[in-house]
């Protein structure tokens, strides 16, 4: 790449640095390994920085390499991510600080429990706020499938935080 | 459930990031080291694949040319002259010099040329102090092919192709061959000769032994063994007749 690309390519990953390693937080659940896809996908930009120009398309291309390779990484057998029955002791505490810790921790904590694919729609959707359409396109998935994983990831994220958090109850 | 608050819930699961670990520079130098790999597995890729061509067609063509040279060279008794050959340039024969080292069991045999004197003019090259002699002497310059074959079968020499010129006196339409050749703890040459019925004078010297028999179609076929320098004894001499007997029924 010139200068020129190479300027280009450092503003957006100043402007975009943050937002992707909160998507792969959520999607792996670990700050370590958020780091490592987040900088795997900005690695994968800056190869093809020339033939991905529009902004849209740019975080498009980022988003879809972030979500393939937590995906992939969960398929490999020795980083394959195991569920367990028990969710991680919650932190103890009084007041509104420890409540909000406490979600917090127990939304990614349950948020590791959904099948990667299922977890992937609902970060999509709910942290990136993509629409159906959209979320298809990053995962290369029919609307069909976002809308049938977005349901499934629900359920699933429910079941596995029990009671943790009023908001994931269902409304009846 | 109301998505909204569903979003906020993921907003501020994700709140709290620790410093990242890496930067601009980090994805670059990356980013350089990806491209660089890519680089160097597409040219180890590309020098394969010139390998894996050249090489096939270094055997390929290897395999053409042994293909083409011994259908060629079958029954045509046309073989390249062997280095080995001498022209004839004397009346009588002369044994040349011995060559031969002693653990080769088939193979070249020692320059035991009689020279011939060539009514032909293709004198070789190198030769030019030889003296032209008018004599009708020409074969056994070059292999024979047919008989190279039967004598090498014979005396179970594993590649007919080491055969050389037989080391005889030949008339100039004999033919024959010949195999440096090892028979127990003997060691020598063995050339076999078809010549016209009649034909005498084979025998360079009385350092070879030799037995003849009558081919199928009328012609004379010799066995000569001449044993080298260290042999006791001539190899095969001693089913030298029957040797001649079985190639003899051959032709």
């Amino acid at each position: 790449m010139d200068q020129r690309d190479e300027q280009e390519f450092a503003e957006y990953f100043a402007a975009r640095r943050e937002a992707v390693r909160r998507t792969a937080f959520l999607l792996c659940g670990d700050w370590h390994r958020a780091d490592d896809f987040a900088q795997t996908a900005f690695v994968a930009l800056h190869r093809r920085w020339r033939k991905v120009r529009d902004k849209q398309a740019l975080d498009a291309y980022v988003r879809r390499s972030l979500v393939r390779a937590v995906i992939d990484e969960s398929r490999r057998p020795w980083r394959r991510e195991r569920f367990v029955d028990e969710v991680p002791e919650r932190p103890s505490g009084d007041g509104e600080v420890a409540d909000s810790v406490a979600t917090r921790e127990a939304l990614v904590a349950g948020l590791r429990r959904v099948p990667p694919r299922q977890r992937a729609v609902l970060v999509l959707r709910f942290l990136e706020g993509l629409d159906v359409a959209a979320a298809a396109e990053a995962l290369g998935c029919s609307e069909g499938t976002v809308k049938s994983q977005t349901s499934r990831g629900l359920d699933a994220l429910r079941e596995a935080l029990g009671d943790s958090i009023d908001d994931l109850r269902p409304a009846s | 459930m109301d998505e909204h608050k569903l979003a906020e819930l993921f907003r501020d699961a994700a709140r709290d990031a620790p410093p990242p670990s890496f930067d601009v520079g980090a994805v670059r130098t990356a980013s350089a080291r990806a491209t660089a790999r890519r680089r160097s597995a597409v040219a180890v890729g590309a020098a394969m694949a010139v390998v894996l061509v050249f090489g096939g067609l270094v055997v390929t063509s290897d395999f053409m040319r042994n293909t083409s040279g011994d259908s060629a060279a079958a029954g045509s008794a046309q073989d390249a002259s062997s280095p080995n050959v001498s022209p004839f340039g004397a009346s009588e024969p002369e044994v040349l010099s011995e060559n031969g080292s002693p653990d080769r069991s088939g193979g070249n045999p020692p320059k035991i040329i009689p020279e011939d004197p060539s009514t032909q003019g293709d004198e070789p090259s190198g030769s030019a102090d030889r003296t032209k002699v008018g004599s009708a002497q020409r074969g056994c310059v070059e292999v024979d092919r047919e008989l190279a074959v039967a004598l090498a079968d014979e005396l179970s020499v594993a590649n007919a192709d080491d055969a050389s010129p037989a080391a005889a006196n030949c008339p100039s339409d004999a033919r024959g061959a010949s195999f440096l050749v090892r028979d127990g703890d003997r060691y020598g040459t063995v050339s076999a000769v078809i010549a016209p019925a009649g034909t005498t004078g084979l025998v360079p010297d009385h350092s070879f032994v030799d037995a003849s028999a009558k081919t199928r179609g009328g012609q004379e076929l010799y066995v000569l063994s001449r044993s080298e320098e260290g042999s006791p004894d001539e190899p095969f001499s001693d089913d030298l007749a029957g040797l001649a007997q079985r190639l003899a029924a051959r032709f």
